[in-house]
C-alpha cells in the first residue's frame, strides 16, 4: 500500500513536471512570438520608426549595455540604494508598528496623520528633497525610505492588533513569560501581515528608486535611460526599459521565494503547495 | 448620554494630533526667515492663491488627465481581465507577456511615451493608463477565475444567456477582486500625474510644484505639495465611499456566512 502511495506520489511530481516543461515551453514561444510580431510591424512600418525601434536594433543594444562596465555601476547604484532604502524603512517601520498596534491610544491618535501621510503621491516629495540633498544617492535613499515606511508600517500594526485575545489570555493564566508570548504568539501572527508589507514596500521601493533616478537625475539605471531618451537613442532607452522591467520581475518573483520560505507553516503557503 | 461622550472621546483621540501638529507648524514657522521652511500662514495664502487663480490653468488640467486615464484604466482592465479570466488558454499564453509588462515601473515608460506620444494631455493619459491598469486587469482575471463552479453550473442550468451570465453572476462575483484592483489604480494613477507633469510639462499641480522650487518660491512650491496631499487624501476617501455603497450587499452576505448578526 504504501509503495503504492509512493508511486503515486512519483508518477504525479512527474506529471506537475512535464506540466511544468510545457508551462515554460508555452511562455518561450509567446515570448519569442512577440519578438517576432514586433520585428514584423517595425518593418512593415505598422510601429512608426520614429517612436519604436526595431527589435534587430534594440536586442544588440542591450547585449552591448550588458557588456558594458557603466551598465553595472548604474545597476548596482540602483539596487543597492533600493535594497538599503527598504532596509531602512523596515527597521524603522517594524518597532513603530508593533507599538501602534500594542497601544490603542496610539494607533487611533495616529490613524488620521498616517492615512495622509501615506497617500501623498510621494514622488510629489522629489522637488522638495532634491532641493534640500540635490541630485545625489542621499536623495534616492530619504524618498525610498519615506515611501517605504508606510506599508510596513501598516501592516505591522494590523498584523499585531490581530492576535487573538484568548491566546494571550491563556500565555498569562499559564504564566509564561512576556518575552515567551512573544514569540509564540505574537510573531507567528504578525508576521504574516509584516512580509506582506514588506513585499509592497520592495515594489514601491523600485519604483520610487528609479522616479528619483527619471525626475530627480540621481545616478543609476533611470539617469542612464533618460540620457539615452534625450540623445535621442531609440534602442539603447528601449534595452534601458527592459532590463528594468526585468529587474522587476526578478524582484517580485525573489520576494515570492523568501516569502514562501519565510512563512512555510502557515497554512495559506501549506495550503497552495499541495 | 454616555454614547455621545464616548463618541466624543473617540473622534477626539483621532483629531488631536493632526490638530496638534498643524497648529504647532504653524506656530514655530510663524517667524522663520529658512529659505526652505516658510511659514505656514504664506503656504495656506499661496494655497488659496493656487486654488483660486490657476484653478481652471492648472488644477482643473491635472484632475481631468487623472480621471480620463483611470477610466481608460479601469475599462480596459475590467474587459481585458474579463476576456482573460474566461479564456484560460489566453490568459496562460499572455501571462509571460503581462507579467513583463506589469513589472516595469510606470515612471520608467516616461521616455517611450515621449517618444510616441510627445508634449501634451495625450502623454500623461498614456503613462496613468500603462501604469494603473495592471492592478484591475490582474485582479479581474482572479476574482473571475476564482468563481465557484457550482455558480457557474447553477447559472447555465438556469439556461442564462450569455449577457446575463456576464451582468448577473460573473461581474458582481468578481466585483470585490476588482474593486480592490480599481482602489490601487487609483493610488498608481496620482503618482503617476504627478510624475508625468515634471517631465515636459507646461501646465498641472506637479508643474506648478516643480517651476516654483527652480525658482525657489518655496512657499508656492509647499502650497503644491500640499495640495497633491490633499488630492491624493480626497481621492483615497473618495474611493473608500465608492467601496462602501458598491460591496454593501458582499459584506452583508460574508457577515451572514461567518454567522454574525451585524
Amino acid at each position: 500500500m504504501a509503495t503504492q502511495m509512493a508511486r503515486y506520489g512519483q508518477i504525479g511530481s512527474r506529471v506537475t513536471t512535464l506540466a511544468r516543461y510545457g508551462r515554460e515551453g508555452t511562455g518561450l514561444a509567446v515570448i519569442a512570438a512577440a519578438l517576432g510580431l514586433w520585428e514584423l510591424s517595425s518593418v512593415t512600418g505598422l510601429l512608426p520608426g520614429s517612436a519604436f525601434p526595431s527589435m534587430s536594433a534594440t536586442l544588440p543594444a542591450l547585449a552591448t549595455l550588458l557588456g558594458s562596465a557603466g551598465f553595472w555601476q548604474a545597476f548596482g547604484l540602483t539596487l543597492g540604494s533600493w535594497a538599503l532604502g527598504v532596509l531602512i524603512a523596515a527597521a524603522a517601520a517594524i518597532p513603530a508598528g508593533m507599538l501602534l498596534g500594542r497601544i490603542r491610544f496610539l494607533y487611533r491618535s495616529t490613524r488620521l496623520a498616517v492615512d495622509f501621510l501615506s497617500t501623498i503621491p510621494s514622488v510629489a516629495m522629489i522637488p522638495v528633497i532634491v532641493l534640500l540633498f540635490g541630485a545625489t544617492m542621499e536623495m534616492k535613499l530619504v524618498l525610498i525610505v519615506y515611501g517605504a515606511f508606510w506599508p510596513i508600517l501598516v501592516q505591522t500594526a494590523y498584523g499585531v492588533r490581530d492576535t487573538d485575545r484568548v491566546l494571550l489570555d491563556t500565555a498569562r493564566s499559564y504564566s509564561l513569560s512576556r518575552l515567551t508570548a512573544a514569540v509564540f504568539i505574537l510573531v507567528p501572527t504578525a508576521l504574516p501581515y509584516v512580509v506582506t508589507g514588506l513585499r509592497i514596500s520592495a515594489v514601491i521601493g523600485l519604483l520610487l528608486g528609479v522616479s528619483g533616478e527619471v525626475l530627480g537625475s540621481a545616478p543609476g539605471l533611470g539617469l542612464e535611460m533618460n540620457m539615452a531618451q534625450s540623445g535621442g537613442d531609440l534602442p539603447v532607452t528601449y534595452a534601458y526599459v527592459i532590463l528594468i522591467g526585468l529587474i522587476g520581475i526578478a524582484v517580485d518573483r525573489g520576494l515570492n521565494q523568501v516569502s514562501r520560505r519565510v512563512l512555510y507553516w502557515h497554512p495559506s503557503v501549506r495550503g497552495a503547495a499541495t | 448620554m454616555k454614547a455621545i461622550v464616548n463618541r466624543s472621546a473617540g473622534l477626539l483621540t483621532e483629531i488631536w494630533l493632526p490638530v496638534a501638529a498643524f497648529a504647532a507648524w504653524w506656530i514655530f514657522s510663524l517667524n522663520s526667515t529658512s529659505m526652505y521652511f516658510p511659514p505656514l500662514a504664506r503656504i495656506a495664502s499661496e494655497l488659496g492663491n493656487i486654488l483660486t487663480t490657476r484653478f481652471a490653468t492648472d488644477v482643473l488640467p491635472s484632475l481631468q488627465n487623472l480621471g480620463t486615464g483611470l477610466l481608460v484604466s479601469v475599462a480596459l482592465g475590467i474587459s481585458a481581465g474579463l476576456v482573460l479570466g474566461l479564456v484560460p488558454a489566453l490568459y496562460a499564453a499572455a501571462s509571460p507577456l503581462l507579467e513583463f509588462m506589469r513589472a516595469i515601473p510606470g515612471v520608467a515608460l516616461l521616455p517611450i511615451a515621449l517618444f510616441m506620444f510627445g508634449i501634451g494631455p495625450d502623454m500623461k493619459v498614456a503613462i496613468i493608463v500603462f501604469g494603473a491598469v495592471w492592478p484591475v486587469l490582474m485582479n479581474t482575471v482572479d476574482g473571475v477565475r476564482g468563481i465557484d463552479v457550482l455558480v457557474k453550473d447553477v447559472a447555465r442550468s438556469y439556461g442564462l444567456g450569455p449577457w446575463n451570465h456576464l451582468w448577473r453572476i460573473i461581474l458582481p462575483a468578481a466585483s470585490p477582486q476588482i474593486i480592490a484592483g480599481i482602489r490601487v489604480s487609483v493610488a498608481l494613477g496620482v503618482i503617476l500625474i504627478v510624475a508625468s507633469e515634471y517631465i515636459a510639462s507646461t501646465e498641472g499641480i506637479g508643474f506648478i510644484e516643480l517651476q516654483s522650487a527652480r525658482q525657489y518660491h518655496m512657499d508656492v512650491m509647499w502650497a503644491a505639495l500640499l495640495l497633491l496631499g490633499i488630492l491624493g487624501y480626497a481621492a483615497n476617501v473618495l474611493f473608500r465611499v465608492v467601496e462602501h455603497r458598491l460591496l454593501r450587499w458582499h459584506r452583508g452576505l460574508r457577515g451572514t456566512e461567518q454567522g454574525e448578526s451585524k
